[in-house]
This record gives C-alpha cells, structure tokens and sequence, in this order.
C-alpha cells in the first residue's frame, strides 16, 4: 500500500511538475488542484499504466478524479 | 527552420511528450481540430500535414447509404478532397489516411464489403491527384502493424483524440523519415559484399549452384534483400561489390545461377580481390569521381565494418540486423538512400555510369586528348529552365558537390522565386556523345543588374568532367551577356569542403580576381571579365559541332 503510495506520488509530482509532501499529495483531486484539467487526467492516467503495467476500465478512467480514487483502483488491481 | 502544419479531425495533443522527435528539427503548427479551410490561408509553412481517421468522417448509418445507392458526393470526405485539389497547385501537402474501423464495425467476417466500398472510395479519390509532384500520401496501418501496435479503443471513448502517445511517437516517425528523405542530401553508392550479404554461404566453398538464395527458407530471404537493392538501383543509386574473393566465382554466380535477381548489368563496378576493403572502396570512389561521403556501406562482417568506418571517416556504414529476413526492409527504411523524388534520368543511371567507365578507359588508351574528343560526337544542347525539367534541376544543385563554384542549395521556393524575376535566367545543358545520351547535366544562373551579369551558379554533374563541357557552357553565357547589352561578367566563387577542383576555374578564361568579401560566414571571392575578352583554351567549335 504504501509502496503504491510512495511511486504515485513521485509520478504525480513529476506529470505536474509540482513538489508536494505526502498530506497534502493525498488530498488532491480535479477540483482542487488547478492543472487537472481533462486533458491533463488522460495524459496522466495513461502514464500510471505506463509505469503500473496495468490497465484502466474506461469506467475507472472516468471515475479516477482524485488521488484517493487512484489509490483505490491501483490497490484494487494488484490484491 | 522549416515550418511543418497540422490539420486533423481528430485531437492531436500538440503538448503530449511524443511530438518530441520532430519538434528537434522542425516548427510545428497545429490547426484547430476540422479546419481545413486553414490551408488554403496558410502561406508559411513549408509542408501542409493532414491525417483524416475516416470512421469520423462518414455519416452512419452508412449501411442506408450504400443500399438505396446514395452517393458520397455532398458529405464531408469530398469536401475535404476538393479542398486538398485546390491547394495543391501552390502548396505541398501529406496525407495520412487512417482507415481503422469503427468499433461497430470490427468484424472478421466480411460481408457486402461495405468497409471495401469506402476504402475503394477514399483510394479513387486519392488517386486522382496521384502524380501531382506536391502530393504524398503516408502509410500509417503498415508502421502500426510493424511496430505491433493496437489502437486504444478507450481514447475514442474518453477524448476526441483516436490515438494514444505511442500511436502519436509512431506518426512522429514516419514523418520524420518522409521529411529527412526530402531535406537530407541522399547517398548516391551502396558498397556490398557478397558472401553472407547477396547470398548464404562461401562461394569458393561451396561452388555457385550450392549457395543459400532461392525458393527455400533463408534463399528466400536473399532474394527479397536482392529485390530491394534492384528497387533502389531502378530508382537512381549506383551499386557495387567489393568481396574478397575469387573474381571468376563472383562472376559465375551472377552468370549462371538462376535465381539472382541482380544481373552483372546492374553492378557498376566489381572490385573482387584480396586487397583491404577501405582501398578496394577509395579506388571505386575515384573511378567513379564522387566522394566517399556519399557512399554507404553494407556487410555482414563487423571486423570489415570497424576497418572500413576506421579508415574511411566520412562513409555510412550500415549495421545489419542479426536476422537476415530484415534486410530487405532494413535497408528500404533508411533515409539516406530512398529517396522520393526521382526523375527518369535516375532510372538509366547505372548504364551512365557504365558509359562513364568505358569513355576512360578508352580515353586513357588515347595519347592525344583533343583528337579524342573530336571522335566521339559531343553534341551540347541549352535548354531553358522550365516546370517539366524542374525535378531534375533541383537535383543537380541538391546533389552536385566537386564541380559547383558556390554550393548554394536553392531549394524548390528559391528556385521557383529566381526564374521568375524578369531580368534573371536559369540555364540547363545537356549532352549527349558516342556513349550515350547523359541527359541534363549542366545548370546556371544568372542574374543582370543594369550592366553587369552577374553567374549565380554554375555547376556541371562530375560524370561528364573532362568533355570541355564549361567551356561550351561559358561561351553560351558570354552569347547572352552581350545580346542583353552587358559590359562586364562576373564570376563568383565559395569555398566549401569539396569544391577544390574548381578553385582556379574563372581564372582559366582569363576572369580578373578581386577582393575576396565574407558573407554570412562564407568566403566569397568574385571574378571579374570584359564581355569581349573571354579567353577560350581550346577551339570549342571543332569538338562541339
């Protein structure tokens, strides 16, 4: 879990060229983080897989809107 | 830089990571998505890409349509074509056409062929235009396929883009590898080897009929690897041997085994011995007159490669792949040899180089040069520049490196820009002799200011050096300067890394030199003539009658 966390984070902070600590990472979601537009979150998504190996339902893609939602499906995908 | 547009009907990500690769060397512009009004605006930009993913473009259900045999004609493709057909008297375009079905329609089974109905409708469209010179059409399903790589059907879902960034980096490189064969200047010479490279096996051990080439597993892959290389000689690259070996078992083998799809014709020249291969390359180099730096170099063996890329600094050497089956395609893929355009004198240009060959080897015989000369019918021609001889006009001032006095490449913009001022002129010559009809080889530009005439470019292809053709050339521009009222010629020259040959060449008919002026970096030393005092060293008429 908190391994998923670790590399999220690093992935995240990399994509949006950001550098935020682990609280205020874990929070974040498309509506309070100004750079997480729609684009963005395809973009985004699509390099989780990249670096997960693993594959989003377009569902889950749609629903993933925050870092908590992510966290969720990547935990999901690797129980 | 050059200027590269965009026009889609589907979201390109003009931000996303994989535009990486053409955004090192070209200016990219991305039109608004479906706005391909744009182009007829667009003045700028140097090539005008447009990619259509036609499962967007038909209206459904496209099944009606076709049975109460409606036409395509007022739907949006057409639109699009005729916009295409419009532009393209003025400008260059790329197209891409993807034909991926929509996900309502991916089935195995064909049935009433209605995806059989649009594609021949797209291809008749497109094939229209098809030898218009500012028209290419890209494959992109065949670079998909050869990368392995699946369309993401979620990103029709999610966006309006159709493609993932992998699918992205594929376009980018196929693009990439169109625009390098129009911009980079193309080598003109494959080395080979022939043991293990045109066939399997050793022929001193094996005999010529015992060799791996044919119908069966690995000959086969030989075969497709010979076909490529008898494209790219069809197509204007000269191709050698070099092999250490027996020259009689070479010879034989393209003599008398069957399944040899190059002839002993299509070889220009065989160097088969046991000498370095790096000597056997610099002999061919200078037998032909081109340089080393447009040769390319094929071999199986890597020591031979290392020594030749170690000796010979300025050749490409191709590193083949481990597996043979990808020769074929290998050496089709890289741009330095394919090239896109290429007129009809490239096709015969193995038989010029042979001709070559032949008028030295007898000109060596001959002690007496001029008597020589006199014998083998040298008939000069001046042709006036015009859009049919563009192409090959182009290609000279592209191409020619050792006799060219100031190496400027115009490219086809630039040309199109001089010939059309009022005072200036553009020259071609061509020549024709006992050993055959070389075609137009000699180009030159020149530009009147009030009256002085100033020679923009003058330049002659190296395979006809030693026929006396520049002083044909010169007494054709000292005609003109004098019927346009001129007083005085002038000459100019620039140095560039391979045009020493024609150092001295405006002071050989008696050009004054004056001070050299550097512009842009470049030395430029400018040669000064009366119009009448034109100093000829040999009586011109008698050789060119």
């Amino acid at each position: 879990m908190s391994k998923i966390i670790n590399l999220l984070q690093i992935e995240f902070n990399k994509h949006f060229k950001v550098n935020l600590k682990k609280k205020n990472f874990l929070n974040k979601n498309s509506y309070n983080f100004n750079k997480w537009d729609s684009l963005e979150h395809i973009k985004f998504i699509l390099r989780i897989e990249k670096k997960f190996k693993c594959k989003f339902l377009v569902k889950e893609i749609i629903e993933s809107t925050s870092i908590k939602k992510i966290i969720k499906i990547l935990n999901k995908k690797y129980m | 830089m050059k200027t590269i547009s965009f026009t889609s009907n589907t979201f390109l990500m003009p931000q996303s990571e994989s535009w990486k690769i053409l955004k090192k060397n070209f200016l990219l512009k991305f039109n608004s998505l479906n706005n391909f009004e744009n182009i007829l605006l667009d003045n700028n930009s140097d090539f005008n890409v447009i990619l259509l993913t036609i499962q967007d473009l038909i209206e459904y259900p496209l099944y009606d349509l076709i049975t109460k045999n409606k036409n395509l004609k007022k739907k949006k493709i057409k639109c699009i074509f005729d916009l295409i057909k419009k532009n393209l008297a003025q400008k260059k375009i790329v197209l891409i056409i993807d034909y991926f079905y929509p996900t309502h329609f991916n089935r195995n089974i064909k049935n009433n062929t209605i995806e059989d109905y649009l594609i021949h409708y797209i291809q008749n469209l497109s094939y229209e235009f098809k030898n218009n010179k500012n028209f290419y059409c890209l494959d992109i399903r065949n670079i998909f396929f050869r990368n392995n790589e699946k369309y993401d059907y979620r990103m029709q879902y999610l966006t309006t883009s159709r493609y993932s960034n992998s699918n992205l980096k594929s376009i980018n490189i196929i693009i990439n590898q169109f625009l390098e064969r129009i911009y980079k200047p193309s080598k003109k010479v494959i080395i080979l080897d022939c043991d293990n490279t045109l066939w399997g096996g050793v022929v001193g051990e094996l005999g010529c009929h015992n060799i791996t080439l044919g119908e069966e597993n690995e000959g086969k892959a030989y075969v497709d690897f010979q076909k490529s290389l008898k494209r790219l000689k069809n197509e204007g690259v000269i191709l050698c041997v070099a092999s250490k070996n027996n020259y009689q078992d070479v010879i034989e083998v393209f003599k008398k085994n069957k399944n040899m799809v190059l002839s002993k014709e299509d070889i220009t020249l065989f160097k088969v011995n046991w000498k370095n291969k790096s000597d056997n390359i610099f002999e061919i180099s200078k037998e032909l007159n081109l340089g080393i730096e447009s040769f390319t170099f094929f071999d199986d063996n890597p020591i031979e490669r290392d020594q030749v890329q170690k000796n010979l600094k300025t050749i490409e050497v191709i590193n083949p792949d481990g597996d043979v089956s990808n020769w074929a395609t290998q050496i089709l893929d890289s741009t330095n040899l394919c090239k896109i355009n290429f007129s009809e004198e490239d096709k015969n240009k193995t038989k010029h180089y042979h001709n070559i060959l032949k008028f030295k080897d007898e000109q060596s015989r001959n002690s007496n040069e001029k008597n020589f000369l006199m014998n083998i019918g040298l008939k000069a021609k001046l042709i006036n520049f015009s859009s049919e001889n563009k192409i090959r006009a182009l290609q000279l001032i592209q191409k020619t490196n050792q006799f060219n006095l100031n190496t400027k490449r115009y490219d086809e913009k630039e040309l199109q820009y001089f010939s059309e001022e009022r005072k200036n002129k553009i020259y071609l010559f061509s020549l024709k002799d006992k050993y055959g009809d070389h075609g137009i080889v000699g180009l030159t530009m020149l530009r009147q200011k009030k009256e002085k005439m100033f020679i923009e470019n003058f330049l002659i292809s190296c395979r006809v050096l030693g026929r006396y053709l520049d002083s044909w050339m010169m007494k054709k521009i000292f005609t003109y300067a004098k019927k346009s009222k001129c007083q005085t010629v002038i000459g100019k020259y620039t140095k560039s890394n391979k045009n020493d040959l024609v150092k001295d060449f405006y002071t050989l008919f008696g050009f004054k030199k004056s001070k050299p002026k550097i512009i842009l970096n470049k030395k430029e030393i400018f040669y000064i003539c009366d119009v009448n005092k034109l100093n000829l060293t040999i009586n011109i008429d008698r050789l060119y009658k």
